[in-house]
This record gives C-alpha cells, sequence and structure tokens, in this order.
C-alpha cells in the first residue's frame, strides 16, 4: 500500500468518510427529531389549524355547523366590530405607559441601589419579592386592595383627607388600577437588569467622570445611559413582549370590565373563545399577531438603528 | 300602576312615620338583635333535630358487589363543592367498593372545560356536573348517556324524583328539551332568579311589602340608597357577557317578551329591539343609577360579598344562593328576605322567573359508569331513599331541585321559600339552543357597553338582534 502523502492525510483527517458522516447526520436527525415532533405538534400544527379556522364559522358548542366563509370574519372584525379597534388601541396605551413608567422608575431605583449604602443588600432582597408572586395572587390582592367600599387604598386615601376613587370598577380609573398592579409587579425587574448594567460599567470609567466632575444629569446622559443601553434595549424589548401578552393580572382583576374599560387583545381573545365563536376568536388572533409584529418589528428596528449609531459615534469620541 | 306606586309609597311614608314615633333607632336595633339571636338559637335547634334523624326509605338498597371509582367534575364553592362531598359517607354505606374521587374547578371557567372535555371524549370521568343550557350542545355531540334504563328499573325511585322535582327543571335535562324527552341527567341543584332584600333596612324606611313591579323595586332601590353612608340600593351580576345578557332577559320575560318570535321552524328572529326591549333596558338602567360600585364587573361571588358586608342592601334579579342566609358568611344571615322576582306593570306583566341550576349527567366515554350512575341517583335522593341524604346536602350549604327538601329545610334555610314560590313560574335561563352561551354572551356585551357609556341604546338593542340574526343564519335556523 503506497504511503500517503502528507497533503492527503490532513485531508482525510478534516473530511470525516462519508460512512462516518452519514453516522454522524443520522445521530443529529434522531436528536432533533423529537423536538420538531414537538414543535409540530404544538406549534406548527396549532397554527395551520387556527388559520384554517380563520376562514370558517366554528362553534365550540355546536361543532355541526362548521363551513368555510372566506374573509367573512376578518371583515367583520375589521368594518363591523366595536371593540376590535378598541382592544389595539387599548393594547398599545397599556404597553407604552406600563413599559415607559417601569423603565423611568426601574432606572431610578437602579440608581438608588448602585450605591455603597448599607441596607443596598436587604432592600434588593425585598424588591425581588413581587417579581416571585404568582399574577394570579397578586391580581386578587390588588382587586381586594382596591375594592372601592371596604379596600384598604380608599381607607388610606381618604385618612388622609383625599376622596375616594372608584378604581378598578369604574371605566375611567380601571385601566389606571390594572396599571398600578402590573407597574407594582415589574419594576423591580426592570431596576434589578439596569442595576446589573451599572454594576458593569468599569470602574475606571466611572473614576475618570468622576475626576473630570461630570456629575448629576449630564454624568447620567453621558456615561451611564450609553454604557448600558444595550442592556435598556433588552429590558425594553422584554417588557413590551411581556406587557403586550398581559392576561392573568387583568383577568382576575377586571376581566376586561367594567365594559370595555380594560378588555386588551389578551383578554378579548379569550372572551371570544368563551362566547363560543372559534372562527371569529381565530380570526382575531391572526390580526392582532399581525399588527403586534409590525409595531414591534418597526420598534426594534428603531432601537436597532440608535444602537447602531450611538456604536459608530462611541470609537469617534474615544 | 301609578295608583300601585302611588299607593306603596304613601304606604311606605306612613308607615315610616308611624315607626319613627314609636321606636327610637337604639330600640328597632336592640329588637333587631334581639330577633336575631333567638332565630339562631332556633335555627341551632332545628340543626340539632334534623342531625338526629336517621331513617332509610323505601328506596334504600346496598350492593357490596359494584365496584369501580366514581370520577366526577363539579364546581368549586359552597354550593357546588361541599354537597356532593356530604352525601359520600352515605354513598359508602351503600356502596363499600366503590371509590369516590370529586373534582372541582371554578363554575366561571367551567362551561368551556366541559364543552372541551366532550369536544375531546375524555375517558377522564364518569360523571360531570352541567348547566340545562348547555344539554342540547352537550347532546349533539353524544357526550350523554340516557338514565331511562336506570330509572327504568328503579320505578319508585323515579316517581318519588319526578313527583317532587318541578317539570320546568328535570326538562331542561331532557333531549329534546320538553316533557317528551329522555333524561339525561339528574338535578340536585335547582336555582332561578330571586328577589334579595334586608327585612331590617325595609322595617327602618317603613317598607310594608315586597315590591311587586319594576316600578316599586326602582322606588325601594332610590330609598335604600345613601352612597355617603357606604348604603347602595342595587347590586345585580352585571359583568361583561352572558351574566349581563341575563339581566335584560329577566325584564324583557318579565314584561312579556321574549327572545325569540317562536321557537320553531319559520320562527327564531330575535325580538331585543323591540317596544319591550326598550322598556326593560329602561327599567334596568334606571336600577342602575343605585348600583354598587362592583355591579359591572360582577359575577354571584362579587354580589354576594357585597351583600353579606351590607354595603349593598337590595337585589331584585339575584340569581338564588345559599350564603346570604348563613350566619358564617354574613351577620345579616337572619334579616335577608327573598321572594320571586318583579313583573312588569304592563297587562302582558308577569312574575316569571328565569331558571338556573345544574344536572349531573354520565360520560359516554367515561368508564365505571354503572357506579357514577349510581352516585348520581344517590346524590339526587331525597327521604325516599334515606332522610340523612337531603340532610346532609343541605346542612353542607347545597341547594337542592327537590320541593320536598326545599319545604323541609325551609325554616334553616329561610331562601328557600323564595325557590318554591318561584319554581311553579320559572322559565329557562336562556333559550335551551346549542348556541345558548354564544347569544347569551353577544347580548351581555352590548347591554354593558350602555350602561358603561359606550354606545347609546338603541344601537345596542339593532345590534343584539343583528348578533343573533347571523348566528342562526350560520346555524341553519333559516332553512
Amino acid at each position: 500500500m503506497a504511503e500517503l502523502s502528507a497533503a492527503q492525510r490532513a485531508a482525510s483527517v478534516a473530511t470525516p468518510r462519508p460512512r462516518a458522516r452519514l453516522r454522524e447526520n443520522q445521530v443529529a436527525w434522531l436528536l432533533i427529531t423529537p423536538t420538531i415532533i414537538i414543535l409540530v405538534a404544538l406549534s406548527v400544527y396549532p397554527l395551520i389549524w387556527s388559520g384554517a379556522m380563520a376562514f370558517r364559522v366554528e362553534n365550540l358548542f355546536n361543532p355541526k355547523i362548521g363551513k368555510w366563509v372566506g374573509f367573512r370574519n376578518f371583515d367583520f372584525l375589521l368594518f363591523n366590530d366595536d371593540t376590535f379597534w378598541k382592544t389595539i388601541w387599548l393594547t398599545f396605551v397599556w404597553c407604552a405607559v406600563v413599559v415607559s413608567v417601569q423603565l423611568v422608575l426601574g432606572f431610578l431605583l437602579a440608581l438608588l441601589m448602585d450605591t455603597t449604602m448599607r441596607a443596598v443588600g436587604v432592600l434588593r432582597t425585598l424588591l425581588v419579592i413581587p417579581v416571585f408572586i404568582s399574577p394570579v395572587a397578586m391580581g386578587l390582592t390588588w382587586r381586594f386592595m382596591f375594592e372601592p367600599v371596604s379596600g384598604v387604598i380608599n381607607y388610606l386615601i381618604t385618612s388622609v383627607g383625599f376622596d375616594r376613587g372608584a378604581w378598578h370598577t369604574a371605566t375611567d380609573t380601571a385601566l389606571v388600577a390594572v396599571m398600578i398592579a402590573e407597574i407594582w409587579q415589574w419594576t423591580p425587574f426592570v431596576t434589578l437588569i439596569m442595576l446589573a448594567g451599572m454594576q458593569g460599567i468599569s470602574p475606571e470609567v466611572i473614576e475618570a467622570a468622576r475626576l473630570d466632575r461630570v456629575r448629576g444629569w449630564t454624568y447620567l446622559q453621558r456615561i451611564v445611559i450609553p454604557l448600558i443601553w444595550p442592556v435598556i434595549t433588552v429590558v425594553i424589548l422584554l417588557r413590551v413582549v411581556d406587557s403586550m401578552r398581559i392576561f392573568d393580572l387583568i383577568y382576575v382583576i377586571t376581566r376586561g370590565g367594567p365594559g370595555t374599560a380594560t378588555l386588551l387583545a389578551s383578554v378579548n381573545t379569550y372572551s371570544i373563545f368563551q362566547s363560543g365563536r372559534l372562527g371569529v376568536m381565530a380570526a382575531y388572533g391572526f390580526l392582532i399577531v399581525i399588527l403586534i409584529n409590525i409595531v414591534v418589528f418597526a420598534f426594534l428596528r428603531v432601537l436597532y438603528r440608535q444602537e447602531k449609531a450611538s456604536r459608530r459615534r462611541a470609537p469617534a469620541r474615544a | 300602576m301609578g295608583t300601585d306606586k302611588e299607593t306603596l309609597c304613601k304606604q311606605s311614608m306612613a308607615q315610616a312615620r308611624t315607626l319613627k314615633g314609636e321606636l327610637s333607632r337604639r330600640r328597632m336595633l336592640q329588637v333587631s338583635a334581639a330577633t336575631a339571636a333567638t332565630a339562631a338559637v332556633m335555627r341551632d335547634v332545628k340543626w340539632a333535630r334534623a342531625a338526629s334523624e336517621e331513617t332509610h326509605g323505601p328506596g334504600w338498597y346496598t350492593d357490596d358487589k359494584l365496584t369501580g371509582k366514581v370520577v366526577t367534575y363539579t364546581f368549586s364553592g359552597q354550593r357546588w363543592g361541599l354537597p356532593p362531598k356530604a352525601v359520600v359517607p352515605t354513598f359508602k354505606e351503600r356502596f363499600p367498593n366503590v371509590e369516590v374521587e370529586i373534582i372541582e374547578e371554578p363554575v366561571g371557567e367551567a362551561y368551556t372545560k366541559i364543552q372541551m372535555r366532550a369536544a375531546s371524549k375524555s375517558d377522564t370521568f364518569n360523571t360531570a356536573i352541567a348547566d340545562s343550557n348547555q344539554w342540547t350542545a352537550l347532546g349533539n355531540i353524544g357526550a350523554m348517556e340516557s338514565f331511562e334504563p336506570v330509572l327504568a328499573k328503579d320505578p319508585g325511585w323515579a316517581e318519588d324524583y319526578f313527583n317532587d322535582v318541578p317539570p320546568i327543571i328535570t326538562n331542561g335535562y331532557r333531549l329534546p328539551q320538553n316533557a317528551t324527552g329522555k333524561t339525561y341527567g339528574l338535578s340536585c341543584d335547582g336555582n332561578c332568579k330571586l328577589h334579595f332584600y334586608r327585612k331590617d333596612l325595609f322595617q327602618e324606611a317603613g317598607i310594608t311589602k315586597v315590591p311587586e313591579t319594576w316600578e316599586e323595586a326602582i322606588d325601594v332601590a332610590k330609598m335604600l340608597h345613601r352612597p355617603e353612608k357606604d348604603q347602595y340600593g342595587f347590586v345585580t351580576t352585571a359583568r361583561r357577557g352572558l351574566f349581563a345578557g341575563l339581566e335584560l332577559y329577566q325584564i324583557i320575560m318579565s314584561l312579556g317578551g321574549s327572545w325569540f318570535d317562536k321557537m320553531e321552524e319559520g320562527g327564531w328572529h330575535p325580538q331585543f329591539n323591540t317596544d319591550t326591549g326598550h322598556k326593560a333596558f329602561e327599567i334596568l338602567l334606571k336600577l342602575m343609577e343605585y348600583r354598587h360600585p362592583v355591579t359591572l364587573n360582577a359575577a354571584d361571588d362579587e354580589v354576594n360579598a357585597v351583600l353579606a358586608n351590607g354595603t349593598a342592601v337590595y337585589a331584585p334579579l339575584e340569581w338564588g344562593t345559599s350564603v346570604l342566609n348563613n350566619p358564617e358568611f354574613t351577620k345579616f344571615a337572619e334579616v335577608f328576605g327573598t321572594d320571586i322576582v318583579p313583573k312588569g306593570s304592563n297587562p302582558e306583566g308577569k312574575h316569571i322567573p328565569l331558571m338556573g341550576g345544574f344536572a349531573y349527567y354520565v360520560n359516554v366515554w367515561g368508564k365505571d359508569k354503572e357506579a357514577g350512575f349510581e352516585f348520581v341517583k344517590h346524590l339526587n335522593s331525597g327521604d325516599y331513599t334515606d332522610s340523612r341524604i337531603g340532610r346532609d346536602y343541605v346542612m353542607n350549604t347545597g341547594q337542592p331541585a327537590r320541593v320536598s327538601l326545599l319545604a323541609k329545610y325551609e325554616d334553616i334555610r329561610p331562601y328557600f321559600y323564595g325557590l318554591q314560590k318561584s319554581f311553579p313560574l320559572g322559565t329557562p335561563g336562556f333559550p335551551w339552543i346549542p348556541e345558548a352561551f354564544t347569544v347569551a354572551d353577544l347580548v351581555g356585551n352590548e347591554v354593558v357597553a350602555v350602561i358603561a357609556g359606550e354606545k347609546g341604546m338603541d344601537e345596542a338593542l339593532k345590534a343584539m338582534d343583528d348578533g343573533n340574526t347571523q348566528i342562526m343564519t350560520d346555524s341553519g335556523y333559516y332553512g
């Protein structure tokens, strides 16, 4: 048997023999097959099925009446249903307000905790508690606290001389009431991530800023915010997605009421399901996904461009 | 109508003046407290007497050869969760080798879950509670076993049951849902819309009789409404969806109206956008002027809570509940009165409470169905089988459909009086069609939109008719 040249030997080591490659492929397929099966069963199949259902009349309580109706469900939702556009609007208002307030409060709290204060450890532990409470348990607690006649919030408000609020039972205050509960629960999460970002800022940078007497708003604007901007982007993304799909808290506190005052998209989807109109529910779900994705995509593009621009500026400044 | 109303008001005012002259508020509270204490002692004596009864009836039999496991779904809460558990010991006396597992789930989510379990042909249970308004829907997919062979085997029990439970209830659990249908479920839970009021506040306000008409009810709500004292004159279950829909429907029915023109071929045309519909909506909106703040988000639990804590004091179209006569739940247990819902004051007006309540069925796809049938029969038994069954059921806050049990325990559960008075005049809570929840939900959403100021009444009533028509068209009711 002729001796192999050095190049041939190297090639045989770099490229596995066909038989070995086949086995490797087989192993790979074997490993990903369960995932594919689960994905298809739990995600792809239901998606296709609900896509088909969006073009049908289907009633949960009378399965015999199913029939194809073309775009009628979409037409109904977009042009004839009073609640569709309201639920979209409410969802975006909810998202904008809740995420903005959580960001501002979370940032401020993180700043407060990014110190060498003694009590910071205890504060951090206390702060994280709301994140671990089940939204259902928390929603029930808030509902009792908001109770307009016998709730503790009105008791506190009236004891310092203010008028009582109707909170979650009035159309004009219900959304605010639920927002308070949501902000209370998730602001600590924002705080913790921002705090981690702040604590990741190099001590040399902080020291240099101190020596240059960069303080207050300028310090935040020029040093802290740019350096933790990637963290802020991630927090915004997580909170936007999470607040878009809010369900449990609202369902427990108001169930979308009074009237449609807190009828956000996810709650309305369930409400349609409970009435048994599966075709309309599927169409509603698809429209919501499309609309929300358009907005989220546009929003992420803006964030991405900002981050790209800030990266370009950074070396120039350096 | 006007004369009746004036007379009632005049009588009430006169009574109030007389009472003011004769009784001080302090004296009246003393008298009320003494009455309540006496009533509580009497109730305890009656419970003790009932508890000492142990009587097998002619329908009692045992079978230690029957084996298997009863897995039954029921709703959580006092009315549904506790009573089936309470009758398990007597059931085990009769069928010692049958195991029983009772699974509770929140009633608010239960209807869709029941339907989903049936649609997926689940074999994980053999008996379950369901609503008569869901009966046709369950029947359509063949989810229920017929009780006819079981009843034919025990004619004495069947005769006792059908003589005791009013036809408006038993017919709801037949297929088709009329007297000629076959029985697919037995109802141990009877309920309807009731008229709850506070005797002490009526006395204090000088109101001498329970309002008969909606106009009188509105006057009473107004008289009792004192928000500055945390006392609201009206509360009802007006949560978005079917709850609110049935509030309007109750008033429409009592004015002589209906959901559809007729429920047969050539009919099925919704009747909301009519003079009766408008009049009913006006009545509901007037009552809503005195509503407790929770009303628009309220289902049964919320309404019961505010009635129990005394901040809501009048509920003339509320679903029946045992909790208001339960001293462990409310300190006003002794002063809650119950009567039939008001009627319209027009010539066609009538007392016609909407029926609620539930029955247990046996799952076609379940295992150990024989054990399931025996459990449902036992749960629905009265003194004919054993007096302890009904006693345990009622003592554990059950709300029977049997008139004999309602009468027997009326002095322990005063609201049973209202149920007895209402059942003979009742009407189905929804139209008995598979799409019952779909149409009720649609109507309820429109009702709440008007109350919340999001829509005008005319627009909402038109939307109710249009929406109903669309649903009925899709389901092929118009041929």
